[in-house]
C-alpha cells in the first residue's frame, strides 16, 4: 500500500507540497515541545534538561515499531523506504562539525529555522553561519570528495552488523530507550535539584511503557513474513479450481491463437531463461515463478485485463506459476494444460485424426489440427513471431524509485 | 498532557497494530508458509527420480518416509506403491487426514499425473510441511519403469522436460522459416540435412 508516492497512488509532482505540509508539522511540534530554544538544546550537553534526547529517541522508537508492524501487516513495502548510505569517514566528521555546532550555537538544522521563525536572532545567526558552511562545503566539493564519499558503506543494518534478528534488535532499542528515559530523568532532576512533589505530580509513564514492550514482544514471535492475507486466494478454492480444471486452458485454445494471429491471451514462458531464448511461443514473454511476485509484473498482473496463460515443458513450472498467481490473487490465470510437450505431441508427432470421421466434433478437431499442422511447418509461426511481437516487456529493475527524504 | 491522554494516545497506538494482527490470525490464517517461501522451497526440493525411489524401495528406507498417494479412493483401491497413504488431492485440507499428514518424516507424493503431484506438493508446503518431494510421471509410469521392471534409461524421466526440439517444428525465425519445413517424421534434434547440388 504505501509509501504512496513512489508507488503512483499520489502524483509525484505533489511531492513537494506534502514535504511542505508535513515541515510545517514537524516544526510546529518542535516549537511546541520547546525546541526553539537554545539553552533547552543545549542543555543535554550540561545535565539540566534531556527533552531532545527525550524526543528523538521517542520518534525513533514510535517510527521503527509503527514501520516493524506497518510492514508485517502489509501496509507499507519496506523495499520503497528510503534508507541514507553510510559513507563511514563523511559520517564521523558530519558528527563532530553537527555536536560541534549543536553546543557552539545551540541549534540544530531544523530547530534553528524554529527559532529563526518566532524572531531569535541567535537562531537567525546559525542560518546565516550554516549557509555558509554549505557556500564553503560546495565551493571547495573536489577537495572534500574523498572525505565526503569515502568508505563506502552501503546501507548497512546494525542488526545486521551484530548478527542477531531484527526483532531482537528492535526489542532491546525499545528497552535501552525506556532505562534512557528513566536515567536522564533521574539525572535532570538531580542537577536541577527538582522538588519531590514535582515529581510525584508528573503524569505516570507506566502504561505506555509497558504497552511497548509488549508490542514488541509479540513482534518477537512473528514470523518474518505474513504466512498470509485477505487478498489471498483460500487453499480450497485453489484445490476446487484444479480440481474442476478452472485453472486450465487447452492447448487447441493457444494453438488457436497462434494460429489467427490473435492477442487476447497473454503467454507467460516460465522455464528457465536459456529455454526461453532457444525457443518459446510466438508473442510469449518470460517469467519464471521465481519472478511472479516481484513489484515489477504487480501492475501486468493486476491492470492488464487480459488472460494469462502460464506454460512449461510439461505442466509442473507453469502449475508452480499458476498456484503462486493465483495465491496471490490475480485474477484471469491459467496454465496450459499438457504444455509444449502436448502442444508439439498433438500438432506435430501424433498420427492425424481422420478429417472424414462421421462425428462433426472429430471432423472439425482433425480439421483444424490439420490445418495447425501445414500452417507451423510452413512457417506460419514466422510470421507471427513478427506481427505478435512480444507485448510487454517488464524492466529488469524496479521503474519505482525510493523517495529521498531525512531530517 | 495529562495522565489520560497519554494513556489513551499509548493505547491507541497499540490498539492500531494489535487489532488488525488478531483480526488477521482470525480470518486468513489460511496458508502457515508465504507465498515466497513456497517459491523459494519449490526450488530446494523437487523430485526424487526413479533410481532414488529404487534404491528406497530395495533397501527398505522408505518408512522413513511418508509415501502419499492424491489419487481418489477407488483408484487407490485398485493399487498403489507399497506402503502408501491415501489422501485424495481435494481432501488435503480436511480435518481427518491431518493427524496422517502430521508427520516429521519427509513426504514423497506420487498421482496419476505429475502436475497433480506438483500442486499437492505446492500445497502441502503452503500448510508448512518441509521436505515434500514428487515423484515424477503418473503411478502407471512409475509402476513400469520403476516398481515393476527398473529402466535405467528412464531412471530421471521427468514430464516437465522437453522431449523434442521445439524449434525444428515451428520455426520462429523468418530466415529459418524461409526453408524447407522438416517433415513430419524428422527426427527431433537431428541436423538439417542440406542437399548438395551437382552430378555427371
Amino acid at each position: 500500500m504505501a509509501p504512496f508516492i513512489p508507488q503512483g497512488l499520489i502524483n509525484p509532482e505533489l511531492n513537494l507540497f506534502f514535504a511542505l505540509i508535513l515541515g510545517i508539522g514537524f516544526g510546529y511540534v518542535l516549537e511546541q515541545a520547546g525546541f526553539s530554544s537554545s539553552r533547552k538544546l543545549a542543555g543535554v550537553f550540561y545535565g539540566y534538561d534531556f527533552v531532545v534526547l527525550r524526543v528523538f529517541f521517542t520518534a525513533g522508537v514510535t517510527a521503527m515499531t509503527g514501520l516493524l508492524f506497518m510492514s508485517y501487516l502489509g501496509w507499507i513495502d519496506m523495499g520503497l523506504i528510503y534508507i541514507n548510505p553510510t559513507y563511514l569517514y563523511s559520517a564521523l566528521t558530519g558528527g563532530v562539525i553537527m555536536g560541534f555546532g549543536f553546543i557552539l550555537g545551540g541549534f540544530c538544522p531544523g530547530t534553528s529555522f524554529v527559532g529563526a521563525v518566532i524572531g531569535k536572532i541567535d537562531a537567525m545567526v546559525f542560518i546565516v553561519g550554516m549557509f555558509l558552511g554549505i557556500f564553503i562545503f560546495g565551493h571547495f566539493y573536489n577537495q572534500f570528495e574523498p572525505l565526503y564519499t569515502g568508505s563506502f558503506l552501503g546501507n548497512p543494518f546494525i542488526y545486521e552488523t551484530l548478527g542477531i534478528s531484527r526483532a531482537w534488535f528492535a526489542f532491546m532499542l525499545v528497552m535501552v530507550a525506556l532505562i534512557a528515559f528513566a536515567f536522564t530523568q533521574m539525572i535532570e532532576d538531580r542537577v536541577n535539584k527538582t522538588d519531590a512533589r514535582v515529581i510525584q505530580q508528573r503524569p505516570s509513564t507506566m502504561l505506555p511503557s509497558m504497552l511497548l514492550i509488549a508490542l514488541m514482544f509479540i513482534y518477537l514471535f512473528l514470523p518474518v513474513e505474513r504466512p498470509s492475507n485477505l487478498r489471498e486466494m483460500p487453499p480450497d478454492e485453489l484445490i476446487e479450481k484444479i480440481h474442476n480444471g478452472k485453472a486450465f486452458v487447452s492447448t487447441h485454445r493457444v494453438i488457436h491463437q497462434l494460429k489467427n494471429h490473435h492477442d487476447k491471451m497473454v503467454l507467460i514462458d516460465t522455464r528457465d531463461r536459456a529455454a526461453y531464448e532457444r525457443f518459446t511461443l510466438p508473442g510469449a514473454i518470460h517469467m519464471p515463478p521465481g519472478d511472479i511476485l516481484a513489484r515489477r509484473w504487480k501492475a501486468f498482473f493486476k491492470r492488464d485485463g487480459r488472460p494469462k496463460v502460464f506454460f512449461s515443458h510439461g505442466s509442473d513450472e507453469a502449475m508452480v506459476a499458476w498456484m503462486t498467481a493465483a495465491r496471490a490473487g490475480y485474477d484471469n490465470v491459467f496454465l496450459m494444460d499438457g504444455g509444449l510437450n502436448a502442444m508439439f505431441e498433438e500438432l506435430f508427432i501424433r498420427e492425424l485424426p481422420d478429417t472424414t470421421a462421421y462425428d462433426l466434433q472429430k471432423r472439425s478437431t482433425a480439421r483444424f489440427l490439420r490445418d495447425a499442422r501445414t500452417f507451423f511447418l510452413e512457417g506460419g509461426a514466422a510470421a507471427s513471431t513478427r506481427e505478435n511481437r512480444p507485448v510487454l516487456i517488464a524492466p529488469e529493475q524496479s521503474e519505482v524509485i525510493p523517495v529521498i527524504g531525512g531530517c | 498532557m495529562n495522565n489520560q491522554q497519554l494513556n489513551a494516545g499509548a493505547l491507541i497506538f497499540f490498539g492500531v497494530f494489535i487489532l488488525p494482527l488478531v483480526f488477521n490470525w482470525l480470518t486468513c490464517e489460511c496458508y502457515k508458509t508465504s507465498n515466497r517461501q513456497v517459491v523459494q522451497k519449490i526450488s530446494e526440493t523437487g523430485y526424487i527420480n526413479y533410481e532414488e525411489l529404487q534404491t528406497l524401495l530395495n533397501n527398505n528406507e522408505t518408512k522413513g518416509f511418508l509415501i502419499l498417494d492424491v489419487r481418489p479412493h477407488h483408484i487407490y483401491k485398485e493399487g498403489h506403491l507399497h506402503g502408501a497413504v491415501n489422501v485424495p488431492f481435494t481432501e488435503l485440507r480436511e480435518k481427518q487426514h491431518r493427524k496422517t499428514l502430521k508427520t516429521s518424516n519427509p513426504i514423497i507424493i506420487y498421482s496419476d499425473e505429475q502436475k497433480l503431484s506438483v500442486a499437492a506438493q505446492v500445497m502441502l508446503l503452503g500448510q508448512g510441511y518441509d521436505g515434500v518431494f514428487v515423484i515424477p510421471g503418473g503411478y502407471e509410469s512409475i509402476r513400469a519403469f520403476a516398481i515393476d521392471n527398473f529402466v535405467p534409461a528412464r531412471a530421471f524421466y521427468n514430464e516437465d522436460k522437453a522431449m523434442f526440439d521445439y524449434p525444428r517444428f515451428m520455426k520462429l525465425d523468418p530466415v529459418q522459416a524461409e526453408r524447407k519445413a522438416p517433415g513430419i517424421f524428422a527426427i527431433p534434434g537431428a541436423e538439417d540435412i542440406t542437399p548438395v547440388p551437382g552430378g555427371c
